[in-house]
């Protein structure tokens, strides 16, 4: 018996590229949140609002075990630094008592909801390669590429001014770079979040139906999934 | 008279944990085959050559307290070989075990509905039968 999530905590939202800069900005340990993942390799910008790092820019982190004096963590430590989300993954864990902090970096402060959207898409999937070599008596498969795309039906709607003001959001997002967060169960943080392209947003029209208005978003970079 | 087997015993399994919510399993199991007709052949003749099988399901609800169903995004997310297990009855005598890749976990969800997930998965090794 699985415990279903319903749509009624779906939130989808998108970040503009207008960035701020910080630094000194305090990390905390994701500790547990997927089985095999070892803890105290994963910390994040504990600040929610500055979560979503500006990939134009690379960060830089640091390690104190007293709070006061801190080291440069070198990238040749770091395995991945995840932009969306504000995660620094370490190669290998710290002592439980260290601290952890961003240096220096940018960050995407704006979370705007897609408003009237009724229906969300994600392909989040792998491209795979056929590996399969002399001597094999079945196919192999090996994962290359991470990959994702959305699709999110949304409905036209217009303000008390008589405009429409998702329209014109997503007329000026058209051709840039965005962060989407897909969250499935925002009460509990469960979400989907990467950087992408806003590649549609067509206009659909038929006698006896509301204005619709389906909106394709391409990947750009990997997807990644949070339980916190 | 046969006795079928009721779809309720098997289950699917990511390495030893059960994935709980998973629907419409779809397990092919097939020989790839090759065209050797040649002209002196009256009729088409293909051969075998080796195993290929592929793996997809449908979950009926995403659930992030399962632990196989967080074992499946975990696997997806870090491109983890994992062995897929199917059980086809509540022993689990007998079942299909292969290693695999998660290809795709394609999440769709509307506002009257639970959040639902179709997933794929890729070999990367035989599958067998015991």
């Amino acid at each position: 018996m699985v415990t279903p999530i319903t749509g009624v905590d779906v939130v989808i939202k998108y970040t503009e590229l207008t960035s701020t800069s910080m630094t000194n900005e305090q990390m905390s340990v994701v500790n547990d949140e997927f089985p095999g993942v070892t803890n105290y390799t994963v910390y994040r910008i504990t600040n929610s609002l500055k979560r979503y790092l500006d990939d134009s820019v690379v960060p830089t982190f640091q390690k104190s075990l007293n709070g006061t004096d801190w080291t440069t963590i070198p990238s040749s430590d770091i395995e991945e630094i995840q932009y969306p989300g504000g995660r620094l993954v370490l190669k290998s864990p710290l002592n439980a008592d260290y601290y952890v902090k961003c240096s220096s970096g940018k960050y995407f402060s704006m979370l705007t909801d897609i408003i009237y959207a009724k229906a969300i898409k994600v392909s989040w999937k792998n491209d795979t390669s056929d590996v399969t070599v002399f001597t094999n008596n079945a196919r192999v498969k090996y994962p290359v590429l991470d990959d994702w795309s959305a699709t999110i039906d949304t409905f036209v709607a217009m303000d008390e001014l008589g405009d429409f003001p998702q329209l014109d959001n997503l007329k000026a997002l058209r051709g840039q770079k965005v962060v989407v967060v897909f969250y499935l169960d925002e009460s509990n943080d469960f979400r989907l979040e990467g950087y992408g392209y806003l590649e549609g947003a067509d206009i659909n029209m038929s006698p006896g139906d509301v204005i619709q208005q389906p909106i394709s978003i391409v990947g750009s970079g990997k997807l990644y999934m949070r339980l916190v | 008279m046969v006795t079928p087997t009721a779809a309720y015993k098997g289950a699917l399994y990511i390495g030893p944990t059960e994935i709980k919510g998973v629907t419409n399993v779809r397990l092919t199991d097939k020989d790839n085959t090759v065209d050797i007709t040649a002209l002196d052949d009256t009729a088409r003749i293909k051969f075998p050559t080796i195993q290929d099988w592929s793996l997809s399901f449908d979950l009926v609800a995403v659930d992030r307290t399962d632990s196989g169903q967080l074992a499946l995004f975990n696997a997806k997310a870090n491109q983890t070989k994992s062995t897929f297990k199917l059980t086809l009855d509540a022993s689990g005598t007998h079942y299909y075990s292969g290693d695999g890749y998660v290809e795709s976990i394609d999440i769709s969800a509307s506002a009257d509905d639970v959040i639902k997930a179709s997933v794929s998965v890729v070999p990367a090794g035989s599958l067998t039968y015991i």
